[in-house]
């Protein structure tokens, strides 16, 4: 019990010193039940809009150059004995307390060695923004909703824009997306994309139902993800793209739940 | 005398049989959505996660909807009246414990279970997962895929509505060699 609260503890140091720590709304971790049967029954014509909120493009990518990568592994080096000795008991960890100092120095001289020159790591980079910005994520995203509800839903009245006057809207946007990494000097990284459905009364705007949902790539170099003109990039945004309609129609029309949890609105 | 001291150790070792027994019954893994056939069951001697199937085009099987149990938690009783119910398989070869690339999909299967009509590539990981479709008052429905429910590595509990996608414990699947498959 000990052992797993130092290193709890070791390793929350660790997370909030390498500015890897940052709050998370618990709305993001688990969905809300999906909407009632008596909710569903008056959605009637549905318009599907976009989200007014701007687009986070993220990227945390390689350290850039030397100094950064000694920054990077110095943090690294100063903190991985004091969370290795946590798992021996109270005194490892003041035994990695008394090595962190070695470890920083350690770390810092890998780090700096390790890392990618800045002018490289910027040209990735930019490879990547230009990539992610050709992406029109916003537009792509509202298609993939549109082509999945009508698939997946056809009870559902989809309005065309500006025709009829909706009962309902379902308000879809891209929260934030772009390739995410973990603290380490050169770390492969994750395409990864946030959506945040509202379903809202046509008549007031009143907000019925919302959630939000993630879709996370498999890892992959930023050599990889940069290839070809940026290849796999596009790829991975079209899967993302599909699943996340997908499973965003399902929540919202179609997914019934016959447990405690399902039946909390019902 | 003596039969008090039999009477004594017999009572201790019929009660320390029945902890090890009661401790030891084997009961299927937690689950979310229908699970396979025959269950995955934990315990003492857990099943190994992932299923090994002696063909390339292996009949999978699945529990059928609605259960008892779905029936029991549906307090409304809106599930005694679910029509047309049909379902769905999706399978995707494993890329580092994940779904990969889709490589089989089938929806509106009569009865839940479904023989391959296209052979998987042999000595490979897949994961799989079904659910039902049905109609419920007229509008179509689904149940949620299926996944099992097991501690993760990154030690995070178990949750079938975490908003991550894709989701992590879709079953696993292996296929044989190609020497091993039957009927090769």
């Amino acid at each position: 019990m000990y052992q797993r609260l130092t290193l709890v503890l070791a390793v929350a140091v660790f997370l909030t010193h390498s500015g890897c720590a940052a709050a998370v709304d618990p709305r993001h971790l688990r969905l809300p039940p999906p909407p009632s049967e008596a909710m569903r029954s008056q959605v009637g014509v549905v318009r599907i809009t976009a989200g007014s909120s701007a687009t986070d493009l993220k990227f945390v990518g390689p350290a850039k150059g030397a100094g950064e990568g000694a920054m990077r592994g110095s943090m690294l080096g100063g903190l991985g004995p004091i969370a290795l000795g946590a798992q021996l008991g109270p005194g490892g960890v003041m035994a990695g307390i008394l090595l962190a100092p070695v470890g920083a120095v350690v770390g810092a001289v890998a780090g700096a060695v390790r890392a990618e020159p800045t002018a490289t790591v910027e040209e990735k980079e930019a490879a990547v923004r230009k990539t992610l910005g050709e992406l029109k994520i916003q537009e792509e995203f509202l298609g993939c909703v549109t082509r999945a509800l009508r698939e997946t839903s056809p009870q559902i009245m989809v309005a065309d824009s500006g025709t009829e006057s909706p009962s309902t809207i379902l308000e879809v946007a891209i929260e934030m997306f772009g390739l995410d990494a973990g603290c380490c000097i050169n770390p492969p990284l994750t395409y990864v994309v946030t959506e945040h459905t509202r379903l809202l009364r046509g008549s007031d705007g009143a907000e019925l139902y919302g959630h939000w949902l993630t879709y996370r790539a498999r890892t992959r170099p930023l050599d990889e993800w940069v290839a070809q003109d940026g290849t796999l990039l596009k790829e991975e945004a079209g899967r993302a793209c599909t699943s996340l309609a997908e499973w965003l129609v399902d929540e919202v029309f179609l997914l019934y739940l016959p447990t405690e949890e399902g039946q909390a609105k019902r | 005398m003596i039969s008090a001291r039999v009477w004594m150790a017999a009572r201790y070792w019929a009660a320390l049989l029945f902890l090890v027994t009661g401790c030891s019954v084997a009961s299927p893994l937690p689950a979310a959505g229908l699970r396979p056939l025959p269950l995955l069951m934990g315990g003492w001697i857990r099943d190994p996660i992932t299923r090994k199937v002696d063909s390339l085009q292996p009949t999978l099987q699945w529990e059928t909807f609605p259960r008892p149990e779905d029936l029991k938690a549906d307090t409304d009783g809106r599930l005694a009246d679910a029509r047309s119910v049909t379902y769905e398989i999706r399978i995707w070869r494993a890329d580092d414990g994940a779904p990969g690339e889709l490589v089989y999909a089938r929806t509106g299967l009569a009865e839940p279970a479904h023989t391959l009509d296209t052979p998987l590539a042999p000595d490979t990981l897949y994961l799989w997962t079904i659910r039902a479709r049905f109609d419920l008052d007229g509008q179509p429905r689904v149940t949620q895929w299926a996944v099992l429910l097991l501690v993760r590595s990154d030690g995070l509990r178990p949750d079938a509505r975490r908003t991550l996608l894709p989701p992590s414990g879709y079953y696993e699947l292996k296929t044989p060699t190609q020497a091993d498959a039957r009927g090769s």
